[in-house]
């Protein structure tokens, strides 16, 4: 069967668009015209299916009242314990979650939509404490409107109560403002730094004031709170509100420009080529902020296809594990594992390193970091337990406090196990007169090394080569 | 030109220029000679946010009794430093090293518009950055991106732990975690790795595939390096059986062997008392202290004490006021221990916490904790802070 000049585009197109795909797959879609692809691939991502893992009851401060345990003053020890028990249960809920989105990611057969909520919550990135069903509303906007208006997008995401409380705007009130909603607001979500003054940020924070939520975690307009004075914005007087400030913030074609820059370094290159960033932000101010039309543009540019833009990414731990889950039919039994490979890799969704989200590209590289991903793939594929453990996360550490140091280091390692790979179904995928080095090269996204070649071609038999080549430098990119 | 100065300047030359060569036993040779005396920066990470005002409790000040009732530690059991401040009784392994002149204590260590969160505030006090600033490395791994002579190598700043801190990570160059030298050589140096690096010139481009191979060479020859340096020495005191005091064993291990590291890297977890603070705090007290002392002792006695800095820190303090759970809130200055031989202020650095001057129930910081990282760099590491720390002073007078 010949590969024609779109099986490599193609093979690419999924690897960023999605988490790579299957050669069988790959063969049926090689017949189709890229541009029918791409637009067929956003068709799909355009149908929403929220994550409903938690349930819209479970919200920490309701529960805690439904049971009296609210203050801790004056509760009795069994009732502080009680209290405590239900804490930790939440906090055990957004790792329910976490699993659940990456296992959705692994199975899914819209992964662009999936990517691009991986986009947009690293974009939006937001710590939830507390409050793990907030955290699932906020992932279920960045889902529906993945590849809907941005504007949409931003105005909903800073609406929700995650965001909300993440950056402070319950306690952003008249005459006593609180700017950090604000700052983030332009200098990470829209704008970037230079694109804006102090003055800026001081009279917009006026213009979000009242932006609240209820105990649901509904959005609530409170007047009460809300200052209706004049404000100064980019040089412009008025009684602006929150929506307002979104709008002329997005009238500013530099807003396009930052997205389109920050799409460009998640799907293309870490190294943005300003020309091509250029041309995607005018296209995506020009389309009003349709963010599915700049990503068709983006996926059926000429430069999304170059030698350079292939092959050359880094992948994040989350593409790593789903991109190797998916390619050899690998299913986890206990999500704890799920959990435990982000944490070693550096990169466990809803725990963001700080409003920034991850930085990305080489800064996933360390000695140790490359180490594991280049022996976890082996320990996976061979079925093993996960040899190494995991640092908690600082905002774990209420758990810590209560358990003793060790035993956690020990639980981790016991249950990192339960893992089964579906080989017969990865080997029967290819064709029958496929050699190892053409089924090790398909795996590969760019030309192995000629030493990694000599040890695929000496390797005592396929599932062996296969295996060293999942585990090696060239294996980290995509 | 003999052999030996021959890879000696090859190693140089090539590390200058960002490309190294698969084959790095001269790593080794390197080490060797500037072996001698050179300073050494112990970190120790204290996480989840440790009540200082129980660590070094100020029992000569009525409010702290007042506002603590069911949690102060009695007079009688405080390990007494000065007429102000003494020790939770938990420390006292660290009293006889106290005494030693070798402990220092910083009070009220914070920075403006603190921060509650844990993740935000370690994040913070990992990168040194602003209350409202992002920054993408740590304060140590600008350390090593500086013109540093001696931050060539991975192994220059080593964290005993599995996976590496933001603290080690610089822009262009990174610390490396290792728990135990013999499983990081078992699995780097395996012949499948040993293989793929060899003879690599067409991979060390500066893309990122180049930049991956050579991360891996220096891992592997990093591994080789420690394994055979820490053979030189064996530790030949008595810890006690707790996981943080094998990390700091290590750390005594590495540092005795004369590998070529600058800065090392501990953390210790379980600080985030909201519940039952007394025992818990007893708990990791003592597993520190014991820890310490026994490191401590053991470089005095090799000589190395006086080449040595300890500092312990934790992301933020704890409301002055207990909660109703018999435990302490998120708060903000806390205080930080010092470690060493060469302290130039022993005991107790400054004033105690001012306890009738709080803001809003929380302590007001007065020691900027990036003056006490630029003090470090400047007069310990030995590199202008400028260039990690731009605009912090260096110039406290702790050593």
């Amino acid at each position: 069967m010949a590969e024609n000049e779109n099986f490599q585009k193609i093979k690419h197109l999924y690897n960023r668009a999605g988490f790579g795909l299957h050669y069988s797959e790959l063969q049926k879609l090689s017949h189709t015209k890229l541009n029918k692809l791409v637009a067929d691939m956003i068709e799909k991502a355009k149908s929403d299916v929220p994550i409903t893992t938690i349930a819209p009851d479970h919200v920490k401060s309701v529960m805690l009242k439904n049971k009296g345990l609210t203050k801790k003053e004056g509760l009795s020890p069994e009732q502080l314990k009680e209290r405590q028990k239900l804490l930790v249960s939440l906090n055990k809920q957004l790792k329910n979650l976490n699993a659940e989105w990456v296992f959705r990611m692994m199975n899914t057969d819209s992964p662009l939509r999936e990517k691009m909520t991986l986009f947009w919550n690293n974009h939006f990135a937001c710590r939830e404490e507390g409050n793990p069903y907030f955290a699932q509303v906020l992932n279920n906007i960045q889902r529906k409107l993945a590849l809907g208006d941005f504007r949409m997008l931003l105005i909903e995401v800073s609406k929700s109560a995650s965001m909300l409380n993440f950056l402070n705007n319950q306690q952003n009130k008249k005459g006593r403002p609180n700017e950090n909603f604000a700052r983030e607001l332009m200098e990470l979500f829209t704008l970037g730094r230079g694109n804006y003054s102090e003055k800026d940020i001081k009279e917009s924070a006026r213009a979000f004031t009242g932006w609240a939520h209820d105990a649901a975690g509904n959005f609530e307009f409170n007047p009460k709170n809300h200052d209706n004075g004049i404000k100064t914005f980019f040089g412009k007087e008025g009684n602006f509100n929150g929506e307002d400030i979104i709008d002329m913030i997005l009238q500013k074609p530099e807003a396009a420009v930052f997205i389109a820059r920050k799409a460009y370094r998640f799907f293309v290159n870490d190294v943005p080529d300003e020309n091509h960033v250029q041309e995607l932000g005018n296209h995506f101010y020009k389309s009003k902020y349709d963010i599915a039309a700049m990503m068709n543009k983006m996926f059926t540019s000429d430069w999304f296809y170059a030698p350079e833009n292939m092959g050359n990414k880094i992948k994040s731990p989350v593409e790593f594990i789903v991109s190797l889950s998916r390619q050899f039919n690998v299913t986890y039994k206990r999500q704890e594992i799920i959990l435990q490979l982000q944490r070693g890799l550096g990169q466990t969704l809803f725990y963001p390193p700080n409003v920034a989200g991850w930085a990305g590209g080489r800064n996933w590289i360390d000695s140790s970091s490359l180490m594991l991903r280049l022996t976890i793939p082996s320990q996976i594929l061979n079925d093993s337990s996960l040899n190494f453990s995991a640092k908690t996360d600082p905002d774990d550490e209420n758990i810590v406090a209560m358990k003793h140091q060790d035993d956690v280091v020990v639980e981790a390692k016991k249950k990192a196990s339960g893992i089964e790979i579906n080989w017969d179904n990865f080997w029967s995928d290819f064709p029958k007169d496929y050699s190892v080095q053409q089924i090790a090269a398909f795996v590969l996204q760019c030309k192995p090394s000629t030493q990694l070649n000599q040890i695929i071609n000496s390797s005592v038999d396929k599932k062996n080569a296969i295996i060293k080549t999942v585990s090696s430098p060239e294996y980290q990119l995509c | 030109m003999k052999r030996r100065d021959f890879l000696k300047q090859s190693v140089f030359a090539s590390a200058g220029s960002m490309l190294i060569p698969a084959f790095l036993k001269p790593f080794e040779l390197i080490a060797k000679s500037n072996l001698s005396g050179h300073k050494n920066l112990v970190i120790i990470q204290l996480s989840g946010g440790n009540d200082g005002l129980n660590t070094i409790v100020p029992y000569g000040n009525d409010v702290y009794y007042q506002l603590r009732n069911t949690i102060a530690i009695p007079q009688s059991e405080i390990i007494k430093l000065n007429a102000m401040q003494g020790l939770n009784p938990a420390l006292a392994p660290l009293k006889e090293i106290y005494d030693q002149g070798w402990m220092s204590i910083i009070n009220n260590v914070g920075y403006p518009n603190p921060n509650r969160s844990h993740f935000r505030s370690m994040d913070i006090w990992q990168s040194a950055s602003d209350s409202n600033q992002f920054l993408s490395t740590g304060w140590i791994g600008r350390y090593l991106d500086s013109n540093c002579q001696m931050c060539k190598y991975p192994y220059n700043a080593i964290e005993v732990d599995d996976t590496l801190s933001l603290t080690l990570k610089g822009d262009t160059k990174k610390g490396i975690a290792l728990q135990n030298p013999d499983k990081l050589f078992r699995t780097t140096n395996t012949p499948f790795f040993g293989k793929l690096i060899e003879h690599d010139k067409e991979h060390l481009d500066e893309d990122n595939l180049g930049y991956l191979y050579k991360t891996m060479i220096e891992t592997y020859s990093s591994a080789g390096y420690i394994k055979e340096t820490t053979k030189n020495y064996e530790n030949n005191f008595v810890y006690p059986e707790s996981a943080f005091a094998k990390k700091l064993k290590t750390v005594a291990r590495f540092l005795l062997s004369g590998l070529d590291t600058r800065v090392y890297y501990v953390s210790l977890s379980g600080f985030d008392t909201h519940v039952n603070q007394i025992a818990q705090q007893k708990k990791l007290f003592t597993q520190f202290s014991e820890g310490m002392n026994a490191f401590v002792k053991e470089l005095n006695n090799n000589k190395k004490l006086d080449d040595t800095l300890v500092i312990a820190f934790s992301e933020f303090g704890r409301r002055v006021a207990q909660n109703a759970s018999r435990g302490t809130d998120h708060g903000t200055a806390n205080v930080m221990m010092l470690f060493g031989g060469q302290l130039k202020k022993q005991g107790i650095f400054n004033d105690a916490p001012d306890l009738n001057d709080l803001d809003a129930g929380d302590l007001k910081y007065k020691v900027d904790f990036r003056d006490v990282y630029a003090t470090v760099l400047n007069k310990w590491l030995n590199v202008d802070n400028k260039l990690i720390l731009p605009d912090a002073t260096g110039t406290m007078e702790f050593i």
